[in-house]
């Protein structure tokens, strides 16, 4: 008969191995696969020529703008009826986490899935029909573009025209390079990076990293100014280039769901029932640039639960109140205007005294 | 016959007669009982009120347009309290109520030997969590049939299905609560290796689960959540999407693999090694 302490043995292994397992495994594939070399200009046209690929993955996104968590406060009990103020939804947006389902299954047929505990919202669209559906609310829209004889401007430009357009328009205020290979949701990527050359900004660089094979972006980072994690991140942690099955994109209300129609003329640029949204003024140039609201749009953000949100996440500041996070800054002055930017709050102090 | 044989047939008996002790137990019988009671409370009480206000549980507010819901709103109540409070019970109950009733001296007597018989004492809990699962799901669709009307069901991605495909939704429902409770039932084994007085690992293992839940809960401990074998139980919402997704199926699986190990393991060292009085 064994001694007494080897019966131990397992009970002692089995965490090793687990660990060793966990820490090992992602390890163990290249960090940084070796790829034939592109210029910037090479993979953006790279890019624009993946706008017909099939594919369906998992998208996850993530936010540290060092704002407190108000997830709590933004939505009502898990599963329950859902709060759906625009407020509550951009709270969701940059503080915590969030993660889809996406299915595309060619330039103009998609499918997102936003999953939530035991409920999810979904954007259908195939071809000129929209349809959205949430499940907490079991509420469908539908939007349907009438034909358009609009231009369509993207389509007929080649991938190089694009790209050279895309460089033209950031290169005076940005420096555009490609930099080490990567690893995104287990395939090898180029790494595009923006780096503003302004230093006025707070936005430090924005990666881009790029399929090897196919060319489509699987995720894009955004870090501010001196910090090492990325402040916003938007990105696939899965995905799978198989061609889609359509019967994913034909969406039929379920019995018993309010549907709600829409319908979007073609040729007018403006979306149906945002008539009344002002343009907002734009100061400044490049990643400085500064968006002004006219007076009045804070008291349109309306509900008490938004207010409440708001009163969370602002702090006064002289000649208003205004919230400061790590890549955006928003300010609204006493007399209503609201000035927002990706620069620090005392710029916009200055641009809302002019 | 060699003598590793008839370990095993004893082992094979030793199963049997233990998986008819698990639902012969008047209290075990109690606790299912009691799971069947949480869908027939549900779908009586959403009869009996007109109130069809949004808040509540997931899928409540559906009931009353298709009774084919009933199931799915009692799954996600009992997911949190009722179902890991009765595993808690049977799971801790294992060998420290065999010590507490002065049997376990008995059974080690006869030459399963002790791994043999900590395999058949989790795999009667594990039994019990397949039945557990299975009498909520079923008594909720015969008491959503037989109260409300019956429709197609709608995903929560907004797609229908039919009665065929909802009855394949509905096992691999059962399919991955029962598992979802397998880590707990492990902790629950290695707890009752530890005592003689079975209220005691019993209460642990639920003290355990409620505590995995709360943590799982603060955004503080975010690099902890997917370590917790609570974290997938409510993962049920990739079984109710179209197209089906088992991401968390996977997860889950591979989680309860790990707890069931770990635990397993530590219940063996220390049923193994430990000096049986009683």
């Amino acid at each position: 008969m064994p001694s007494k302490w080897t019966r131990w043995i397992p009970a002692a292994l089995v965490p090793i191995v687990a660990v060793a397992g966990v820490v090992l495994i992602p390890i163990a594939a290249d960090a940084t696969p070796a790829l034939p070399e592109k210029s910037p200009q090479q993979l953006l046209e790279f890019i624009a020529g993946s706008a017909d690929a099939q594919y369906s993955g998992t998208v996850e996104q993530s936010s540290h703008l060092g704002l407190p968590d108000l997830s709590s406060l933004g939505s009502s009990y898990r599963g329950g009826a859902g709060s759906d103020s625009p407020v509550s939804a951009a709270v969701e947006l940059l503080t915590g986490t969030n993660s889809a389902r996406v299915f595309v299954g060619g330039p103009d047929t998609a499918r997102i899935q936003v999953t939530d505990t035991l409920a999810e919202r979904d954007v259908i669209r195939n071809g000129a029909e929209a349809w959205t559906y949430d499940s907490k609310t079991n509420a469908v829209q539908h939007v349907t573009a009438t034909p358009g004889t609009r231009p369509d401007t993207g389509a007929t430009r080649t991938p190089a025209e694009l790209a050279t357009q895309f460089i033209d328009g950031l290169e005076p205020s940005t420096t555009i390079s490609v930099t080490e290979t990567a690893r995104v949701a287990g395939r090898a990527v180029y790494q595009l990076v923006l780096t503003p050359d302004d230093d006025a900004t707070l936005v430090g660089s924005v990666i881009l990293s790029v399929d090897s094979e196919t060319g489509l972006p699987l995720d894009v980072r955004i870090f501010a100014d001196g910090q090492s994690d990325a402040a916003f991140a938007v990105g696939f942690s899965s995905i799978d280039f198989s061609a889609q099955d359509a019967s994913l994109f034909n969406f039929t209300p379920p019995a018993g769901a309010t549907v709600e129609e829409h319908q979007v003329d073609g040729n007018s640029d403006t979306a149906p029932d945002k008539g009344e949204f002002t343009k907002p003024e734009v100061t400044g140039a490049g990643w400085s640039s500064i968006a002004e609201l006219p007076a009045g749009t804070a008291s349109d953000l309306g509900d008490s639960e938004a207010s409440a949100l708001l009163d969370q996440v602002l702090v006064p500041v002289t000649g208003g109140r205004a919230l400061e996070t790590s890549l955006v800054s928003v300010f609204l002055a006493n007399d209503g205007r609201v000035l927002v930017g990706a620069v620090a709050i005392d710029q916009l102090q200055a641009a809302a005294a002019q | 016959m060699s003598q590793s044989d008839t370990r095993r047939n004893l082992g094979l008996a030793l199963l049997g007669s233990e998986i008819t002790i698990v639902f012969r137990r008047r209290r075990n019988q109690a606790m299912l009982l009691a799971l069947a009671a949480v869908p027939i409370l549900i779908a009586v009480a959403v009869r009996l009120s007109s109130n069809t206000s949004g808040r509540g549980p997931a899928f409540l507010a559906s009931i009353s347009e298709n009774g084919l819901f009933v199931a799915l709103t009692a799954l996600t109540v009992s997911i949190p309290l009722f179902l890991p409070l009765t595993v808690g019970v049977v799971a801790g109950d294992t060998i420290a109520g065999e010590a507490n009733l002065g049997t376990l001296r008995y059974l080690l007597i006869s030459p399963a030997g002790r791994l043999r018989l900590l395999l058949v004492k989790y795999a009667g809990a594990a039994a019990f969590c397949l039945a557990a699962t299975a009498i909520v799901v079923i008594a909720g669709v015969a008491i959503g049939a037989a109260l409300f009307p019956v429709r197609p069901v709608t995903l929560l991605s907004g797609d229908t299905i039919d009665g065929a495909e909802y009855a394949v939704r509905c096992l691999l429902l059962i399919a991955y609560v029962s598992m979802s409770m397998l880590g707990l039932s492990a902790i629950g084994l290695f707890l009752s290796t530890l005592t003689t007085v079975p209220v005691g690992a019993m209460a642990a293992t639920i003290v355990l689960s409620a505590a995995s839940q709360i943590l799982d809960v603060l955004p503080q401990l975010a690099w902890l959540h997917p370590w917790l074998f609570s974290h997938y139980w409510l993962g049920i919402a990739d079984l109710l999407t179209s197209p089906i997704s088992f991401d968390s199926f996977q997860s889950n699986a591979l989680l309860q693999l790990g707890y069931i190990a770990v635990f397993g393991t530590l219940a063996y060292g220390r049923f193994a090694t430990k000096d049986v009085l009683s």
